[in-house]
């Protein structure tokens, strides 16, 4: 902190609890035209810190002042009065209004006389103040009657910029403001985000490309489960600092590792391409856990759809078991022994409604079920207890609605589906999120046990610790390529980062600063 | 969980209390006195204001009588399914006999049922010949399209050759085709030079009605005749009608109308349409009743068919035709100058 | 208690609010009028119903998908004029009646790939085929009322079998196999299965589209036969025979406990709800109501029954 400068906004001894406590004793402030990168695991807090500052929500303890007077904060609307201003990774845009209808959504400029006071808008008014305000994040070329789903997602987030700025900006928060950026289109942002710092304008930004942060950002703001535990000038920080801040509790006892004779060859992709990903070849062998690290938007989950059939590939081959398949849909995938528990529990995996049982023999009917025309419901009731028992899935009745369990309990029902057709692959997206660790423990213990059976498994986590813990090696994607695989020896949460955040881009902010772990 | 029981027993209450009110309020509202003889009418749909004018002649027959009651009432859209229903309902309540308009030959059936069940069923309005009906009480059809037909002939004598457009309703309908057979035939017998251009549907729509006009007058220069067969263009305002307004006042176009709904009245006022021939609404109701209950508590003899007659309305009222004004006051009055129509008078 | 350990299941099932209401209407009917409770009275109420209920078995199964079907009314009336039309012209029995199956299975269909395949919202498509339907049964007819019926189809509408009408029996045989085919076939699993959850279905490896297709063709299918016996019972194909069906259909699917979000209803649902609606119309010409007073406790009794449904699903979560 440079000395002299009065700080814009001072943040003193937040807290703030939902079920758990979520925000514990944070402090810090922020300078005017300062670049602030808010940087922390998922439920590290930030988002909540992010959300306190701009009104949304109401912090339980703590003081916040701004240019040196008590901040007392009704909501958003609020906080847009004292100038502070959030961008959410949602964008909040009316994609069937025009640019300057989002602009100025809930404030348009009314016109003179009579007429205004009536609640007509002065349109004219309206487009030029838009062009300003456009002008003013180096976007003139988006024309102001345009409708807004006419426009990329970094133009949206140029229009969002624009409204914050039209209403006198001097703090603006970004949530992920990069994350559904393309390379190019990151850049014209950061040179943005550089602009404001030259106008005064404070910024703080969260972001899970931290190679992008050392890019731009002045200070280092690092929580972790909802304590500050770093904040730093961005010069005196090491990547290795940032991470073990972020990471920071002592990673592989968690991870009971089953050591598993590794065998022979299961399955394999080459070249594979579609969507966002482009010429990806792996391949698993028996007894593995193969992890897939990388950011969100990196294209794992994507690369899996492709191989179950659930999106379309333009090209590349699978093999299993060393014979060539074809799969035109999921369907497919299943009658080879292939399984997949995605990653969105509730919208991907579960009929929230209907019972356990339902949920459990839902995949199975077909197979396992059938008896003539009709299914047989003994056969599932005897089955489905025996999974619940096996994966010790807590609950009343097998007949009680999924909807009523809890989290772990739910993925367990997930896992239960898929094992009950004995897969010889099983696919898992982010199979623990959302679960209390309790349960995370039982299905790592599980996940164990499916390897020394002789399945073969595939891990896609963004948890670094769960991923480098449990896989046998670690295939690391960014931007819909595969950048690396590490053998789990060589697996660091610093190389899992840092290959995750390789990008052209990336590589000469490494390059200058010398960041390579 | 109890509470959670009792609160839906609370709601299934409610729901009770508000269905027997319905019950309770539409008793008081609807049933006349307990006679000795308990009759119900039911109209095709419960959306047609002729039916409130038969209405009133039948309570208005009622109230000359003594010891009848009546219950009116009708589905709520024209659904010949729902009246089935209604008919086999009031045949398990054993009512003393019926007032019915066919929705066609689909409630035949049902007819027959309640005929077979002792109750005497009296058609109004649409007949359904092939039931085993008691009898039938209403207008001549064909009758009326003939004296449409008479009065086009006697305004047009002598103008040429006519070329005529037809308004009707939904194609196809039976009372629609009568009339309009009834019209070509008096003007074959006048041997007047005619040609029918087109035949343009309203399907019972008085939007639908007033475009139907207006653009075959637009589309067809040489219309000079044009004869509706329902009441449809004439019961908006004039306003909605400039081309049609504009022809008739020049002299380039004869109108005829079937019906005579008071809306249209003032259309035969201004000269717009020549003159309107009537089926007696009220009569339905009034001679439908007395027709019913002579052959219930007398045993009476009417024949098959009782042609209750037309009304016909023209500006100068000559002959059988009443005037504008005479008709405005039946109107008024809502007493359309009906006497009962005893077996003896056929 | 135990008592309570019987009621409980009853009032979590999403019937129970219907047949509550029957059995509450059918008390107090028989005390406010002598003619209710008669064999010969609710076998004409049963007869009454058994157009509407048998029509919404399809319905059902397309509502608890998620989807919609306003289409049933026109498919109604369409297949019954071309049962009389084929009948009169001479075709015979069994052909009159494939043919205007036929007509309902392939309006389903047209429905389904529009729905499935075209990924059209279904109000939409099926608000479409109402015109369409209700437009080829004027083609059909000309407006005229078709008679020719032959006696074999007439039988199906008129005919008593044990002392039950015929359209009674096939809407109970309907039923009987619809909950068979809901309970305990892989398809009905997945009907519940797409309406709860969609894209979930999909990633367990069902084929979502090919059911949603099912699913119309069987309420294509469905509205069909309800059609044929309500032409049969009447007579006569008419042209306005099943016009506005649809809403009854609907009316009869909610009070009955199907939920208009999917997931969740049965084929008892249809059939309770139908009855409901039935009896409703007929103790209300037995107690010499208006028309106009039908329909407002008609109305009133749909809202109450939602309502009810409400508060059940909030306490039985």
């Amino acid at each position: 902190m440079k000395v002299g400068i009065e700080p814009l906004l001072k943040l003193k001894g937040i807290e703030k609890s939902f079920a758990a406590k979520v925000l514990d004793n944070v402090s810090f402030e922020i300078e005017p035209g300062e670049i602030v990168a808010l940087l922390g695991e998922n439920g590290a807090g930030k988002s909540t810190l992010m959300k306190i500052i701009s009104g949304i929500y109401t912090a339980d303890v703590g003081h916040i002042s701004f240019e040196n007077s008590t901040l007392i904060l009704k909501g958003p609307k609020h906080a847009q009065k004292f100038g502070i201003n959030i961008i959410h990774q949602e964008l909040n845009i009316v994609k069937n209004r025009t640019v300057a209808q989002n602009i100025y959504l809930g404030r348009e400029p009314k016109m003179s006389g009579f007429l205004g006071k009536l609640g007509f808008v002065n349109y004219r008014l309206m487009k030029s103040d838009t062009e300003k305000a456009l002008a003013l994040v180096n976007a003139r070329q988006i024309d102001p009657n345009q409708q807004a789903r006419l426009l990329t997602t970094a133009q949206l987030q140029l229009v969002e910029i624009a409204r914050a700025l039209s209403m006198d900006s001097k703090i603006i928060l970004m949530d992920e403001p990069t994350s559904s950026l393309t390379e190019d289109q990151s850049d014209i942002l950061i040179e943005l985000i550089k602009k404001l710092k030259s106008d005064g304008i404070a910024v703080v930004f969260t972001t899970h490309r931290i190679l992008e942060a050392f890019g731009i950002a002045d200070r280092f703001v690092i929580l972790r489960d909802g304590k500050l535990v770093s904040d730093v000038p961005a010069k005196s920080a090491t990547y290795e600092n940032v991470i073990e801040w972020m990471v920071g509790r002592p990673i592989q006892n968690l991870y009971p590792k089953t050591k598993v004779a590794i065998g022979p060859e299961v399955l394999r992709v080459e070249a594979l391409s579609g969507g966002i990903n482009k010429k990806s070849d792996f391949t698993v062998y028996k007894g593995e856990i193969l992890g897939f690290g990388g950011l969100v938007g990196a294209g794992r989950s994507e690369l899996m759809y492709l191989l179950l059939g659930v999106n379309r590939k333009k090209s590349g081959s699978i093999f299993l078991y060393d014979d060539e398949i074809r799969i035109k849909n999921i369907n497919d995938a299943i009658r080879l022994g292939i399984g997949f528990v995605p990653e969105d529990r509730k919208n991907q995996s579960l009929i929230l409604g209907q019972s356990v049982r339902f949920n459990v023999a839902l995949a199975g009917l077909k197979q396992l079920f059938k008896k003539g025309l009709f299914i047989s419901n003994n056969t599932i009731d005897r089955t489905t207890s025996e999974y619940i028992k096996k994966l010790s899935i807590r609950l009343h009745s097998s007949k009680q609605a999924v909807r009523s369990l809890s989290g772990g309990n739910q993925q367990k029902v997930v896992l239960a589906k898929w094992l009950l057709l004995q897969p010889s692959v099983l696919i898992l997206d982010e199979p623990t999120r959302g679960v209390d660790v309790g349960a995370k423990a039982e299905i790592y213990q599980l996940l164990g046990e499916l390897v020394s059976k002789g399945i073969t498994i595939i891990l896609i986590s963004s948890d670094l610790p769960e991923l480098i813990g449990l896989s046998d090696r670690i295939v690391v994607m960014s931007e819909g390529r595969i950048v690396k695989v590490l053998e789990q020896e060589e697996a660091t949460p610093h190389q899992v980062m840092y290959y995750a955040g390789l990008n052209e881009k990336t590589a000469e902010v490494v390059n200058e600063r010398n960041l390579q772990p | 969980m109890s509470r959670n029981g009792m609160k839906m027993i609370v709601v299934l209450l409610l729901a009770v209390g508000i269905v027997t009110t319905a019950f309770a309020n539409g008793q008081g509202e609807d049933a006349d006195d307990d006679g000795a003889y308990k009759y119900v009418a039911i109209a095709k749909s419960m959306d047609n204001p002729a039916f409130q004018v038969a209405e009133q002649g039948a309570r208005d027959r009622v109230a000359e009588l003594d010891g009848v009651s009546l219950e009116w009432t009708a589905p709520t859209a024209a659904d010949p399914a729902n009246m089935v229903q209604m008919i086999e309902s009031y045949i398990q309540r054993g009512v003393d006999g019926m007032l019915i308009d066919s929705l066609g030959p689909s409630i035949t059936t049902a007819i027959n049922q309640a005929v077979d069940a002792g109750i005497p069923v009296v058609m109004f309005d649409s007949d359904n010949p092939e039931s085993k009906r008691t009898a039938y009480v209403g207008s001549d059809n064909y009758q009326g399209g003939y004296l449409c037909g008479e009065m086009y002939v006697k305004a047009v004598k002598g103008n040429g050759k006519q070329y005529i457009a037809i308004l009707t309703g939904v194609p196809g309908a039976l009372n629609l085709q009568e009339r309009d057979k009834g019209f070509k035939e008096a003007l074959n017998d006048a041997g007047v030079d005619y040609e029918i251009v087109v035949t343009v549907p309203g399907n019972d729509d008085l939007t639908q009605s007033v475009e139907a006009v207006e653009n075959t007058l637009r589309g067809n220069e040489k219309i000079n005749g044009f004869f509706f067969d329902g009441p449809w263009p004439l019961l908006v305002d004039s306003s909605n009608l400039p081309l049609m307004m504009e022809k008739t006042a020049a002299g380039e176009l004869t109108v005829v109308s079937f019906d005579t709904l008071q809306q249209e009245l003032a259309y035969v006022a201004d000269g717009t349409v020549i003159g309107l021939v009537g089926q007696k609404y009220y009569g339905w109701g009034y001679h439908g009743l007395t027709v019913l209950h002579e052959i219930v508590a007398n045993g009476a003899k009417y024949p098959e068919i009782v042609n209750t007659g037309v009304d016909i309305v023209t500006k100068d009222g000559t002959g059988d035709a009443f005037t504008v004004e005479e008709f405005n006051k039946f109107w008024d009055n809502f007493s359309f100058n009906e006497k009962p129509i005893m077996p003896e008078d056929l | 208690m135990k008592v309570k350990k019987l009621i409980n299941p009853f009032l979590q099932s999403a019937e129970a609010g219907a047949f509550l209401a029957v059995i509450i209407l059918g008390i107090v009917l028989t005390t406010a009028s002598p003619q209710f409770l008669t064999v010969s009275n609710l076998t004409f109420v049963a007869r009454g119903f058994s157009f509407i209920a048998i029509a919404s078995l399809g319905v059902g199964l397309v509502i608890i998908t998620g989807g919609i079907d306003l289409s049933v009314g026109s498919i109604m009336g369409l297949s019954g004029v071309i049962a009389a039309f084929l009948s009169s012209h001479g075709f015979g029995t069994v052909l009159s009646l494939s043919g205007a199956l036929l007509v309902g299975v392939i309006m389903g269909f047209l429905n389904g790939i529009l729905v499935a395949k075209a990924k059209l919202a279904p109000f939409i498509v099926t608000l479409g085929m109402l015109s369409i339907g209700r437009g080829l049964v004027y083609v059909v007819t000309g407006g005229w009322p078709m008679q020719g019926l032959t006696k074999p189809i007439l039988f199906l509408g008129q005919g008593f079998f044990l002392g039950l009408p015929l359209p009674v029996w096939i809407m109970i045989v309907l039923l009987i196999i619809m909950q068979i085919i809901l309970r305990y076939t892989a398809f009905g699993w997945y009907v519940y299965s797409i309406g709860g959850n969609d894209e979930a279905t999909r990633l367990s490896g069902v084929f979502v589209d090919r059911i949603k297709i099912g699913v119309y063709v069987i309420s294509g299918f469905f509205a069909s036969i309800g059609g044929i016996v309500l032409t049969a019972r009447l007579g006569v194909g008419e042209t306005t025979a099943g016009n506005g069906y649809e809403l009854n259909v609907i009316a009869a699917l909610v009070l009955g406990g199907v939920s208009l979000s999917g997931g969740m209803g049965s084929a008892v649902s249809a059939l309770f709800g139908a009855a409901l609606m039935g009896i409703l119309r007929n103790g209300l010409v037995l107690l010499g109501v208006s028309s106009f007073w039908q329909q407002i406790s008609i109305g009133t009794v749909i809202i109450l029954a939602a309502l009810f449904d409400q508060i059940r699903l909030k306490y039985s979560k």
